[in-house]
């Protein structure tokens, strides 16, 4: 009995500890400071595998680790008859996205709305608050990261897209964080804006280079033939014995001059 | 009743009632202008270029020495006496000349332009060209070139005549105005006639064919002002190019020399107009003479790789045409420089972009 006591007695020390563990781990979570989504993938439209938002998933806590800026994802095949911003703010509300009082988080909505209705084809919207829209991100970094996603899209591959959109709002946090946030004046570059860059500059080497060299060759040779027959004509031998100009006939053509530049002929 | 054909729009008018108005267009002509305007367009075009027979004023045989190449087949002759023997090199491939043992001659020239320029201020005017030429090879650059220049007599044929001719052109002249809120363009048509003569003398063509055209007119023409009939002296220690085009070959350059020449001072005279459009020619010749004069140059001619090339210099003028080699490994270097450069600068610039 006295054991039983006891064991009640530790049970009940037990249950307050969790009890207590509990509250604090729900105060926690309760705390606005600290409130995020609680997927990363809203997967409406049914296009990524379940491996590809885990990868997503473990993109976004390193975002969430380092920036401190939540991060979701939407695919949805239906605006239910909102704009992108409005269906983009939408959401973010709806999944309570967003960390510290400010709701610091990003949103990247891929809609097929247009492409079922057959209106167009793939639409992204990048949403930003708190932070993000207030000093993470300026409208070059929206522009430009939505662009470089865009781009990965265009080949149906959405983990990919989604990754690089993760990975890319990280740099481009970091960047604002320390001060040199990339912009029309600080831009940022990718691989192949570097590939272009060398091309570029390569090309025009071949052919300041081709030019300098045909010049080069041209002056190993001289030979200017010239067709000047006067050389052979007797100084003041050319004489004119007869000059007739006669009038023959004329013609008037009259153009009536429009504004729109067009003119009518009347002859 | 006279009938004509409109020089508007070609419809046919008539004088019967007295007046002369194109019923299709509206113009109108005096009578007499259009007798001389249909009188104008009965006459035909010609040509009646003539220049009488190339009689040869005799032979070089006796007491000169012919040699021949081997290589590039070039024929020349020296007065006997001072070539040297064994030594003498073509002027065109820079082959050793075989001396000719059979007996051979040469047109005797009616005139000889002696050299002005001397070996030196002919070396002076390769080493000119040869400088700021960066893909000159080593090997060729330098003095020691310009030592080896050589001088030739060339064959020339020599073309005077006195030419007349009558050109007649359609002459349009435009003059635009404006009308409130209508540009007006007026258009006159002329008959533009003009005849005159002119006197051409010694039209030089080229009597050999050993060097490129291009170069001997670049270097034409030469002053034959100062020509003087050949002595014994002139082939005296300087080898002279025995020519292979005879003069009927080399005719239709001076032919067309003529009709050109004549054509473009007949034309110079049709001042004043917006267009001009040569509707026909009559060109003629006459008192036409052919001579032959050999004329001086200095020529340098060298292998590099497996390609002659030739440097000649006017001996009276100094004008110079020619090709010099170029080297490979220098060009690749150059291009391979210049491409990097301007690559790695353009690289830089656009980490800045």
């Amino acid at each position: 009995m006295k054991t039983f006591v006891g064991i009640i007695h530790k049970s009940r020390r037990a249950l307050v500890l969790m009890l207590s563990v509990c509250c604090v781990v729900f105060l926690w979570h309760s705390d606005p400071a600290y409130a995020q989504s609680e997927y990363t993938v809203y997967d409406y439209a049914g296009v990524m595998s379940e491996s590809a938002e885990e990868n997503i998933s473990e993109s976004a806590k390193k975002l969430i680790k380092d920036s401190g800026v939540d991060a979701a994802i939407c695919t949805t095949n239906s605006l239910e008859g909102l704009t992108l911003p409005e269906y983009a703010k939408k959401v973010f509300s709806d999944v309570n996205a967003g960390i510290s009082k400010d709701k610091d988080g990003i949103l990247l909505l891929i809609s097929f709305d247009a492409m079922h209705s057959g209106k167009g084809g793939r639409e992204i919207y990048f949403y930003t608050n708190g932070y993000a829209k207030n000093g993470g991100f300026n409208e070059y970094g929206i522009e430009r990261i939505s662009g470089l996603v865009m781009d990965k899209l265009s080949g149906g591959d959405y983990e990919g897209a989604c990754v690089e959109w993760l990975t890319l709002s990280g740099k481009f946090l970091k960047a604002a964080k320390d001060g040199k946030p990339y912009s029309a004046d600080n831009r940022y570059k990718t691989g192949g804006d570097y590939l272009a860059g060398f091309l570029v500059s390569f090309a025009a080497g071949l052919i300041i280079a081709a030019g300098v060299c045909f010049v080069m060759i041209r002056m190993m040779r001289t030979s200017a033939p010239k067709d000047d027959n006067a050389d052979y004509v007797k100084r003041d031998s050319f004489s004119v014995t007869k000059q007739r100009d006669i009038y023959i006939y004329s013609t008037v053509k009259r153009m009536k001059r429009e504004s729109a530049g067009k003119k009518t002929i009347d002859e | 009743m006279a009938e004509y054909k409109c020089p508007s729009c070609n419809a046919d008018i008539n004088t019967s009632d007295g007046k002369i108005k194109c019923p299709a267009c509206g113009n109108v002509y005096d009578e007499e202008t259009l007798r001389e305007y249909e009188g104008e367009l009965k006459r035909k075009s010609f040509e009646k270029i003539e220049w009488g027979d190339y009689s040869p004023s005799g032979r070089l045989s006796e007491g000169y020495l012919f040699y021949s190449c081997k290589d590039c087949g070039g024929r020349f002759f020296t007065l006997k006496g001072q070539e040297d023997v064994g030594e003498e090199r073509c002027p065109y491939c820079d082959t050793a000349l075989t001396p000719q043992k059979e007996k051979l001659s040469a047109l005797k020239p009616d005139t000889v332009l002696p050299f002005v320029l001397d070996k030196a201020a002919a070396g002076e005017t390769m080493r000119r060209f040869c400088r700021l030429k960066p893909l000159l090879p080593n090997d060729f650059a330098g003095d020691s070139r310009a030592e080896e220049i050589k001088a030739l007599y060339v064959p020339f044929w020599l073309f005077s005549c006195e030419a007349k001719g009558r050109l007649r052109s359609d002459g349009v002249k435009v003059r635009k105005q404006k009308d409130g809120d209508v540009d007006v363009t007026n258009t006159d048509h002329f008959m533009v006639i003009r005849e005159g003569s002119a006197v051409f003398s010694d039209i030089q063509v080229d009597g050999f064919s050993a060097m490129p055209e291009k170069y001997m007119r670049t270097i034409s023409p030469f002053d034959t002002s100062a020509g003087k009939e050949p002595g014994n002296k002139e082939f005296s220690g300087v080898l002279a190019e025995t020519g292979d085009i005879d003069s009927e070959t080399a005719r239709p350059k001076a032919d067309k020399t003529v009709k050109s020449g004549l054509e473009k001072l007949l034309s110079s005279t049709m001042s004043g107009y917006s267009r001009l459009n040569v509707q026909s020619r009559e060109i003629s010749t006459q008192n036409g003479k052919i001579t032959l004069a050999m004329l001086p140059v200095w020529i340098l001619s060298t292998q590099y790789g497996k390609k002659t090339y030739r440097f000649v210099v006017n001996a009276v003028t100094g004008k110079c045409a020619g090709e010099l080699p170029i080297s490979k490994a220098r060009l690749a270097a150059i291009f391979g420089g210049i491409t990097a450069g301007v690559t790695f600068i353009g690289f830089i610039i656009s980490l800045f972009l």
